[in-house]
C-alpha cells in the first residue's frame, strides 16, 4: 500500500468520524430555531402588550425545557413595536428577511395586525396573533388564538339580553375594533328584537367623556356595552358613577378590558360592572392554577394575567405541537399540521379550526371586583366555533364596511384626532 | 402440531386484523375460515388417538345424540347472537339515517327564514356535519364522542333560541325545533350505540360451543380418511365463519362491517350554498 492510499484512508476515516460526531447532536448547520416575538414594550400600548410578551417567553421556555423542537432549542428574538404601526411593519419585515425566523408571535391591536398581514402573506410566514378581535379577516398566514366576536361578544350580548334588559347603549373608542364589533352587536340585537338606544364614540386617548354620559342619561338604556379602550376608561367610569349610573342602575359590560389594565383603571370605581371575554385569571381549573403559579413564580407574585396573555401562551404550544407533528419548520407543512390541533390550555381545551385557523374556545362573563380580579358569573356550556365573518352579512358587505371606514379615516384604522 | 399452531395463529390473527387493521374484510374472513379448517384438520391425528375406533363405535349412538343436542343448542345460540348484532347494526344505520335526514330537513326549512338566519343555520349545520364525519366517526370506534361536534350542535340550537320573538311564533319554528330534537335524540342514540357489545359471557358461550361441537364431531369417529376430513373441514369452516360473523358485526361503529357516515356525507354534499 502506498503513502497516498494510506492518507486517503485516514482522510476518509476522519470524514466519517466528523460526520458521526455531527450526527450525535443537532443536524449539521442547524443551530437554534429563531422565533420572533413582536410586541410593544414601550409607548401607549405597552401597559397591555408587555405582559403578553412575558407570557410568550414563558411558553417558549417551557418548550425548550421539554427538549425544544426537532432537537433544537427555540431562540426568541424580542423586538419592540413601540406602539407604532409602521414600526411593527418594519420590525416584522426585518424578523422575516434578516433574522429568518420560523414564526412570529406578536401584535396586540387590530391596527398593528392589519398593518403586518400583507407582509406575512407576501413572505408566506406564520404570525400567531393572541388578541380577541373584531373578526372580518381571514389570512392563511395567521393563527388566531384570540377570539372573534361570535366567541365572546355575541354570547355576552345574549346573556345580558336574557338577564339584564332589552335596551342597549353602545359606547366605544373611535377606531376599527369598536366600530366593527358594534356593527356585529347591532345586527345581533336587531335579530333578538332588542332596542339600540344610542351609539357614541370617543377619540383614542379622549378625556372629555361628558357628551357620551349625557346621551346615556337621556336615552336611559338597560345595559351599556363598552368598547372604550385605554386610559379613557378612567374618566368614563368616573363620569358614569358621578351621574349616578352604578351597576345596579345600569350595568356596563366591557368587551375589551381585562385584568392587565384593571389595576391602572381604578377597579374600585368599576367594581360590579362586567367583562365579556374567554379567559379570566380566576378560572378554577387545575391547568390554570398551575399556569398562574408558574407565571407568578417567574415574574412576581403581584403580577396578574389577562385574556391575551393566556392566548399568547397556548399559541406557542399549539405552534410547537404542529411543528412536532409536521417534523418540519416549513410554513406550509406547519400550517397544515396546525389544523385540528388541540391543547389543554388554562381556559380549557382549545382546538384549531381546520377551515379558518382560529381557535375554538369557551366564552365567559366576569364581574369586576374591587381588587381588580373578576368573579366568573357565566361560562358557555361548550367551546364555541370561531366564525370570523359574522353571519349577519356577507363577506363582501363586511369588507366594504371596513374599506369605507379605512378610507374615511384617511387610510388609517382610527379616526384621526 | 405445527399445522395446528398455524391454524390457531391464523384464527387469532384474523380476530386482531378485524379490530385493528384496515385489511379487507373478505381477506379476514378467508383467514379466519382457513385458519379454523387448518386447525381442525391438524387435530384429526390427535383425535384419532384420544378417540380410538372401537370406543367410537361402542359409544356412537350416545355421541351422535349428544352432538345433535349440542349442535342444535349451539345453532340457536349463534343464531340469536347473529340476529342481535345484526339488529344492533341495523338500528345504528336507522339512527344515522334519521339524524342526517333531520339535518337536511332543518336546512331546507331554514330557507323560510331571512338570509342571515339561513346563513347561521348553514354555518352551524355544515360545521356539525364536518366534525361528525371527520372527527367523531373515528372517535366512536373507541367509544368516544367529539366535544366539538357537541359544541356545533349547541350552536345550531342557539340559532333558534336566539331568533326574534316574531320568528318564534311561526309553524316553521315549531317544526324546526322538532327537527332539532330529532337530531339531538338520534345523536344520543348513535353515541350510545358505540357501547353496544356482546357481553363476555356470551362470547365464552360462542367459543366454548364451537369447541364442544368440534370435540363431539371428533368423538363420533375420524378413521375414515378423506370422507371424514371433508366433514370436519365443512363443520369447522362453518363454525369459524359463524364466529367471524359475530365478531365482525359486534359493535356497530368499530370495524369494517360497521355503519358508514355516508348519509352525513350525502347531506353535506347536497347542502345549498349561500353567498358567504
Amino acid at each position: 500500500m502506498t503513502g497516498l492510499s494510506r492518507r486517503a484512508l485516514l482522510g476518509a476515516a476522519g470524514g466519517l468520524a466528523a460526520a458521526a460526531l455531527a450526527g450525535c447532536g443537532e443536524r449539521p448547520g442547524a443551530g437554534p430555531v429563531k422565533v420572533g416575538v413582536l410586541h410593544s414594550l414601550t409607548g401607549s400600548v405597552a401597559i397591555s402588550e408587555a405582559p403578553i410578551n412575558d407570557a410568550t417567553l414563558m411558553a417558549i421556555d417551557e418548550v425548550n425545557a421539554a427538549g425544544g423542537l426537532l432537537g433544537r432549542r427555540l431562540d426568541p428574538i424580542v423586538v419592540d413595536g413601540r406602539s407604532d404601526w409602521p414600526a411593527f411593519a418594519a420590525a416584522i419585515e426585518r424578523l422575516i428577511t434578516v433574522d429568518k425566523v420560523a414564526v412570529v408571535f406578536g401584535c396586540y391591536t387590530s391596527a398593528s395586525r392589519r398593518t403586518v398581514v400583507p407582509i406575512v402573506e407576501r413572505h408566506d410566514t406564520l404570525l400567531v396573533y393572541p388578541t380577541f378581535y373584531e373578526g372580518l379577516e381571514l389570512s392563511p398566514n395567521i393563527l388566531y388564538t384570540g377570539a372573534c366576536p361570535n366567541q365572546f361578544i355575541t354570547p355576552a350580548m345574549r346573556w345580558f339580553f336574557d338577564n339584564r334588559g332589552k335596551s342597549f347603549f353602545l359606547a366605544g373608542s373611535d377606531y376599527v375594533f369598536p366600530h366593527a364589533t358594534n356593527a356585529v352587536i347591532r345586527d345581533q340585537l336587531g335579530q333578538l328584537g332588542a332596542k339600540i338606544c344610542g351609539e357614541e364614540y370617543l377619540l383614542l386617548g379622549e378625556t372629555r367623556v361628558e357628551p357620551v354620559i349625557k346621551e346615556i342619561l337621556r336615552t336611559r338604556p338597560e345595559v351599556i356595552v363598552s368598547t372604550v379602550v385605554g386610559d379613557t376608561n378612567i374618566p368614563f367610569f368616573r363620569a358614569l358613577r358621578s351621574a349616578g349610573i352604578t351597576p345596579k342602575v345600569i350595568p356596563t359590560v366591557s368587551v375589551v378590558i381585562n385584568e392587565i389594565e384593571l389595576p391602572s383603571l381604578d377597579p374600585r370605581q368599576m367594581a360590579g360592572d362586567y367583562v365579556g371575554l374567554n379567559y379570566f385569571q380566576s378560572v378554577p381549573s387545575a391547568e390554570n392554577q398551575r399556569f398562574v403559579r408558574d407565571f407568578q413564580a417567574r415574574f412576581g407574585a403581584d403580577r396578574v394575567i389577562g385574556d391575551p396573555m393566556e392566548a399568547a401562551y397556548f399559541g406557542v404550544h399549539l405552534w410547537a405541537q404542529a411543528v412536532r407533528s409536521a417534523e418540519s419548520l416549513d410554513t406550509r407543512l406547519v400550517r397544515e399540521a396546525l389544523r385540528g390541533q388541540r391543547f389543554r390550555a388554562p381556559s380549557g381545551t382549545v382546538y384549531v379550526d381546520e377551515v379558518n385557523l382560529h381557535t375554538w374556545k369557551k366564552a365567559r362573563i366576569g364581574q369586576i371586583r374591587p381588587d381588580g380580579q373578576l368573579s366568573i358569573v357565566w361560562t358557555s356550556e361548550a367551546p364555541i366555533h370561531p366564525v370570523p365573518y359574522a353571519v349577519y352579512r356577507t363577506r363582501q358587505q363586511w369588507d366594504e364596511m371596513l374599506a369605507s371606514m379605512y378610507a374615511g379615516w384617511g387610510n388609517g384604522w382610527a379616526r384621526p384626532a | 402440531m405445527l399445522e395446528g399452531l398455524a391454524g390457531l395463529g391464523s384464527v387469532a390473527a384474523a380476530q386482531w386484523l378485524l379490530k385493528e387493521s384496515t385489511v379487507s374484510v373478505w381477506l379476514v374472513a378467508a383467514l379466519m375460515v382457513g385458519g379454523g379448517v387448518v386447525l381442525a384438520d391438524a387435530m384429526i391425528p390427535v383425535a384419532a388417538r384420544v378417540f380410538p375406533a372401537e370406543r367410537c363405535e361402542a359409544l356412537g349412538n350416545l355421541v351422535g345424540g349428544a352432538l345433535a343436542i349440542v349442535g342444535t343448542v349451539y345453532a340457536i345460540v349463534v343464531g340469536f347472537v347473529v340476529v342481535v348484532v345484526w339488529q344492533s347494526v341495523s338500528d345504528a344505520e336507522t339512527t344515522v339515517a334519521r339524524e342526517s335526514n333531520a339535518i337536511a330537513g332543518l336546512e331546507r326549512m331554514s330557507r323560510g327564514y331571512a338570509v342571515p338566519v339561513r346563513r347561521q343555520v348553514q354555518e352551524a349545520a355544515r360545521t356539525y356535519l364536518r366534525l361528525v364525519i371527520d372527527e367523531e366517526w373515528d372517535a366512536m370506534a373507541e367509544r368516544r364522542s367529539s366535544a366539538r361536534a357537541d359544541a356545533a350542535l349547541v350552536e345550531l340550537w342557539n340559532v333558534y333560541t336566539d331568533l326574534a320573538p316574531a320568528d318564534r311564533t311561526t309553524p316553521l319554528y315549531a317544526e324546526s325545533l322538532s327537527r332539532l330534537n330529532e337530531i339531538s335524540d338520534n345523536r344520543r342514540l348513535r353515541l350510545q350505540a358505540t357501547g353496544n357489545r356482546i357481553p363476555p359471557l356470551m362470547w365464552l358461550l360462542v367459543y366454548l360451543g364451537a369447541v364442544v361441537t368440534m370435540v363431539l364431531a371428533y368423538a363420533f369417529g375420524v378413521q375414515h380418511g378423506w370422507y371424514t376430513r371433508m366433514v370436519i373441514w365443512i363443520l369447522s369452516g362453518m363454525l369459524a365463519f359463524a364466529v367471524f360473523l359475530v365478531a365482525a358485526l359486534d359493535a356497530p361503529f368499530d370495524d369494517r362491517m360497521s355503519v358508514e357516515p355516508a348519509a352525513f356525507v350525502f347531506v353535506q354534499d347536497n347542502m345549498a350554498e349561500l353567498e358567504r
